[in-house]
């Protein structure tokens, strides 16, 4: 039926094609597959993956391989999703990190005891009430108002984008002032070039700011040494007194923000400790389609202490709650006297 | 021997089904023993220049950020080079594809590869030889680059791996006539023996914002580049060609590739990649 003729000299050539050729027919066992996604391959991915990538092992004091020990036994293979879930945002929970979240498409689960357990510090109403009267402006973001020689801008969020010439408005209506306040209070932080924005109308000079500490390899302890970054004015900028007002809802951005303006000697931080979050978070996709962010770098203040824990004020101030319901925020009323 | 390898090939459904076997063994039915006169063509001195499009299936898992693969189709183009002088053929090509891929929940991600490799081929037996498949053997050079965007992430930048390599390569052409005249039929595989690979940093396409950081992506991207051996960056190529002669100096080829590597550094990066080629090539 099939008949070809080969020489003896051909056949170790046909060995060989039918060699290459099975090879090529071998595409199917070089598809990628997917991994097991049963609760035990889930929390183990989640475990492995967090040990070797999360940066805050050497600041959190948290023996990972005990919470293993701990958790991995609860896990069982018929346990359902939302099961699965609790237990694993219970285990991400024991590191006390605002910047580690477990999300499905349903649910978020994040630490936020790091403002939750704390005074609020900050009523938005009264300070458009009260203190701005309701009348401001607002350029971009920020609002922001000139009165009796000292100006007010509040960022909300650093999520929101800020372009320089919005600064420059801002910036422009404040040059007749002899002092301002920055109000980066409930400001969970977003995209450092917005921080990065405006910490250079601050300053006059290029300045060392920060280091940025990132993993060389999965040890808890492999760190590239500190990383410098530096600001650089930009703008027009700002040279008198300055209050920056905080609480523990400044995180993550913020917080570096309020690092940045700690180290001017012509800002005073005004309020409550910043709520933390040194350092870059990230995202990975575990093995059910679940996203786990967490952090994945770390950051240190020019004289290398770490910012973990947040930035400490100036003058800590507390609003109680008799001050909002009278409509009084006593962290303004410091700054008010500060900038005197 | 023919008989057997059906014989084999029908007690394994799978490998018998699959594309390449069955398109060999299609010209392998209806091929002659004798040489015909475009064979003997490709013994002489020529230059053949060729264009590319192609579409690819890609997947990718990038142990830094998923544990699931990334999957898709995407277009991508290729402009080869060949020239061969006697028993040496010189091949030099260029592939670009770009494109989105998802996992089956529909996270994004944006990625670009570029392939350039250069082929020396030296080829087995008498120049003039009457054989219905002729073998090449040499080493080829290598250089890809894969740059992945990760659009749902946040504050990540890019990433990427890039290696050149040092490898070897083999290819067999096969020659029917009669009914089959002016068809021939290709198939080249390549393995990389040793190569230079670079990655970025452990976890270091985070971004900083626009805060000057003085060149430390160079750094940690110098600080995380590695020579690796064939265990250490696995890769294999294999590309599967039918080729049409026309016009006597035009040629279009129809080709299917697969292009597998693993990466097993401590950013780990498994991708495999199969094209579906149509060309057209001028001849010299």
């Amino acid at each position: 039926m099939l008949t070809i003729v080969l020489t003896n000299k051909n056949r170790l050539f046909t060995l060989t094609t039918i060699f290459l050729l099975l090879l090529s027919g071998c595409e199917k066992g070089l598809n990628l597959k997917s991994p097991a996604s049963d609760p035990v391959a889930v929390f183990d991915d989640l475990w492995g993956f967090m040990n070797t990538h999360y940066s805050m092992f050497p600041i959190k004091n948290v023996n990972w391989q005990q919470v293993y020990n701990e958790y991995r036994p609860q896990v069982k293979k018929e346990m359902s999703d939302a099961d699965l879930y609790t237990l694993m945002s219970s285990m991400l929970y024991t590191l006390k990190d605002g910047h580690v979240s477990l999300m499905t498409n349903k649910d978020t689960a994040t630490y936020i005891d790091f403002y939750q357990a704390h005074p609020t510090n900050f009523n938005y109403s009264n300070v458009i009430n009260t203190y701005l009267k309701n009348d401001f402006k607002r350029s971009g973001p920020v609002i922001y108002k000139v009165a009796d020689e000292i100006g007010y801008m509040y960022y909300p969020s650093f999520t929101i984008s800020i372009s320089e010439s919005e600064l420059d408005v801002i910036f422009n209506d404040f040059k007749e002032t002899k002092g301002i306040i920055v109000d980066v209070r409930n400001n969970t932080g977003g995209q450092s070039i917005n921080a990065d924005k405006l910490i250079s109308r601050f300053i006059s000079e290029k300045k060392l700011v920060k280091f940025e500490v990132t993993k060389k390899g999965s040890g808890h302890n492999e760190f590239f040494d500190p990383t410098p970054f530096y600001a650089s004015p930009a703008g027009v900028t700002y040279k008198n007194k300055i209050a920056l007002l905080t609480n523990r809802k400044c995180f993550s951005t913020c917080n570096d923000f309020a690092l940045y303006m700690s180290q001017l000697p012509n800002v005073k931080l005004i309020g409550d400790q910043t709520g933390g979050g040194g350092g870059n978070p990230n995202n990975y996709i575990l093995s059910n389609g679940w996203k786990l962010q967490y952090s994945a770098t770390y950051t240190l203040s020019p004289s290398k202490e770490n910012i973990e824990n947040g930035i400490k004020p100036n003058h800590k101030i507390d609003i109680t709650s008799i001050d909002e319901i009278q409509g009084k925020d006593p962290i303004i009323e410091k700054a008010f006297e500060a900038l005197q | 021997m023919i008989r057997y390898y059906f014989f084999w090939l029908h007690s394994n459904t799978s490998l018998f089904c699959s594309k390449t076997v069955l398109i060999f063994s299609f010209l392998i039915i209806f091929g002659t023993q004798k040489v015909n006169s475009q064979e003997k063509n490709d013994s002489l001195t020529k230059w053949v220049i060729g264009l590319q499009g192609n579409i690819n299936q890609n997947s990718v898992i990038d142990n830094n950020f998923s544990s699931l693969p990334y999957s898709g189709s995407y277009l991508g183009a290729a402009f080869s080079i060949d020239y061969q002088k006697k028993k040496a053929i010189h091949i030099f090509e260029v592939n670009y594809s770009k494109g989105v891929l998802k996992t089956r929940y529909q996270d994004k991600l944006t990625q670009a590869n570029l392939n350039f490799e250069y082929t020396n081929l030296y080829k087995f037996g008498a120049l003039e030889s009457t054989s219905l498949i002729k073998f090449y053997g040499g080493g080829n050079f290598g250089y890809l680059h894969a740059a992945r965007k990760y659009s749902t992430f946040i504050n990540n930048n890019e990433t990427f791996e890039s290696a050149i390599s040092l490898g070897a390569s083999v290819k067999a052409l096969f020659v029917p006539q009669g009914k089959l005249s002016g068809f021939s039929v290709s198939n080249s595989f390549s393995m990389p023996i040793i190569s230079a690979v670079g990655q970025p940093a452990f976890g270091s396409e985070l971004s900083p914002g626009s805060i000057n950081s003085e060149g430390s992506k160079l750094k940690s991207t110098i600080e995380s580049q590695k020579i690796l051996n064939i265990s250490e960056f696995f890769q294999l190529k294999n590309t599967l060609a039918i080729n049409k002669y026309f016009k006597r100096n035009n040629k279009i080829a129809l080709s299917y590739s697969i292009n597998y590597y693993h990466i097993k550094t401590q950013r780990e990066v498994k991708q495999s990649q199969h094209s579906l080629g149509l060309s057209y090539n001028y001849l010299f």
